[in-house]
């Protein structure tokens, strides 16, 4: 548990220095907002980073300048749709349950995601 | 043996590859990364401690155990309310809540409060509100998490007219006496501590030692049933 937490950050940090938060933040500046917004809602349910990971490495990003919009859509889907835990999932609930709870789940994060763009 | 641990913790050593590899390359790279990751371990170390209290005062003071009963099919608002407030309050990955809300559904919870239960368990943990408020300002949190909650009010309104119990696996439980779910157990320890003499840790997860059933203290069972946090541990007598 301990090891694969630390493997995590350190992982961050290396990837951090490869790819530097302003260059990230550039990169997704060049996007659209709905291009950006779902690559990061996807990438959100593919990682499985621990939230008091995740709120520190959205607030540099978003310091860096990357949007409201996409950070928003990531730590969503990071936390509320997995594609690792779907077998664990669907073995519980059975293969509709978790389709329509995980589908339903990225739809929504990805809504929050843009009404939280147009509040703040 | 030295395999077999590299095995298990792959991702850590192909992460210590990394840093060899790009320190040999460019030193300063290196030192870099290890500058980046001591921000975020300074401030996980800063921030666990307080997760870890709240979190363990709130399972103190709100029981678990009574909500439950409020959960049915006919609670209506008060049980969207309460499956809310289950969710905020626990701990852990949401992959630690499944077995919790298959028993929750066994016992006549609705389709829509366990969808609750397992988002806002997902998204909306009381103590976590603490460290997004800490890192992306109040006003963020507070407006995510509202929206979060109108949205969880939605979809799980949505899901529920979408699926029906029978769509969910209904196990036989045909098997009696002492059963753990291996898939939910997080290898945590705490029931080869409550009760020593019948659990114990196979790589990573309790296993049950053999025992004689008619020795099974019943009330220490009990106990230690209740404290697993994942409800991984279930007891059908015969």
């Amino acid at each position: 548990m301990a090891i694969s937490i630390f493997s995590i950050i350190f992982a961050i940090g290396l990837i951090l220095t490869l790819l530097p938060p302003a260059d990230i933040a550039s990169f997704v500046e060049k996007q659209s907002t709905a291009i950006a917004t779902i690559a990061s809602a996807l990438l959100g349910t593919i990682t499985l980073i621990p939230a008091f990971i995740a709120f520190p490495l959205v607030g540099t990003l978003v310091d860096a300048g990357v949007g409201i919009v996409p950070s928003v859509a990531f730590l969503t889907t990071l936390t509320m749709v997995g594609v690792v835990t779907f077998p664990l999932e669907k073995k519980e609930f059975g293969v509709k349950f978790t389709a329509v709870r995980n589908g339903l789940s990225f739809l929504f994060a990805i809504i929050i995601a843009h009404v939280m763009g147009v509040i703040i | 043996m030295v395999l077999k641990k590299i095995k298990d913790n792959l991702f850590f050593f192909i992460i210590i590859l990394a840093y060899a590899i790009m320190t040999t390359i460019n030193p300063s790279m290196g030192i870099e990364s290890v500058k980046n990751s001591g921000y975020y371990i300074k401030e996980m170390l800063m921030i666990m401690p307080v997760i870890f209290v709240l979190t363990a005062l709130l399972d103190m003071w709100v029981s678990k155990e009574k909500i439950m009963k409020f959960l049915g099919k006919d609670a209506k608002a008060k049980g969207v309310f309460l499956a809310f407030v289950i969710g905020s309050i626990s701990a852990g990955p949401i992959y630690a809540a499944f077995p919790m809300c298959v028993m929750l559904h066994k016992k006549g919870a609705s389709i829509r409060n366990i969808i609750i239960i397992l988002s806002s368990w997902a998204v909306i943990k009381v103590p976590m509100l603490l460290n997004e408020a800490k890192f992306l300002g109040p006003k963020f949190m507070v407006i995510r998490w509202i929206l979060t909650v109108v949205a969880i009010i939605i979809f799980s309104w949505i899901a529920d007219k979408i699926i029906k119990d029978k769509d969910l696996p209904s196990e036989e439980t045909s098997q009696v006496g002492l059963i753990i779910n291996k898939g939910a157990c997080m290898g945590c320890t705490l029931c080869t501590k409550n009760y020593p003499e019948l659990f114990e840790i196979k790589s990573k997860k309790a296993v049950i030692k053999a025992h004689d059933a008619t020795t099974i203290d019943k009330e220490k069972l009990q106990t230690t049933i209740n404290a697993c946090p994942v409800k991984a541990i279930e007891y059908i007598e015969d």
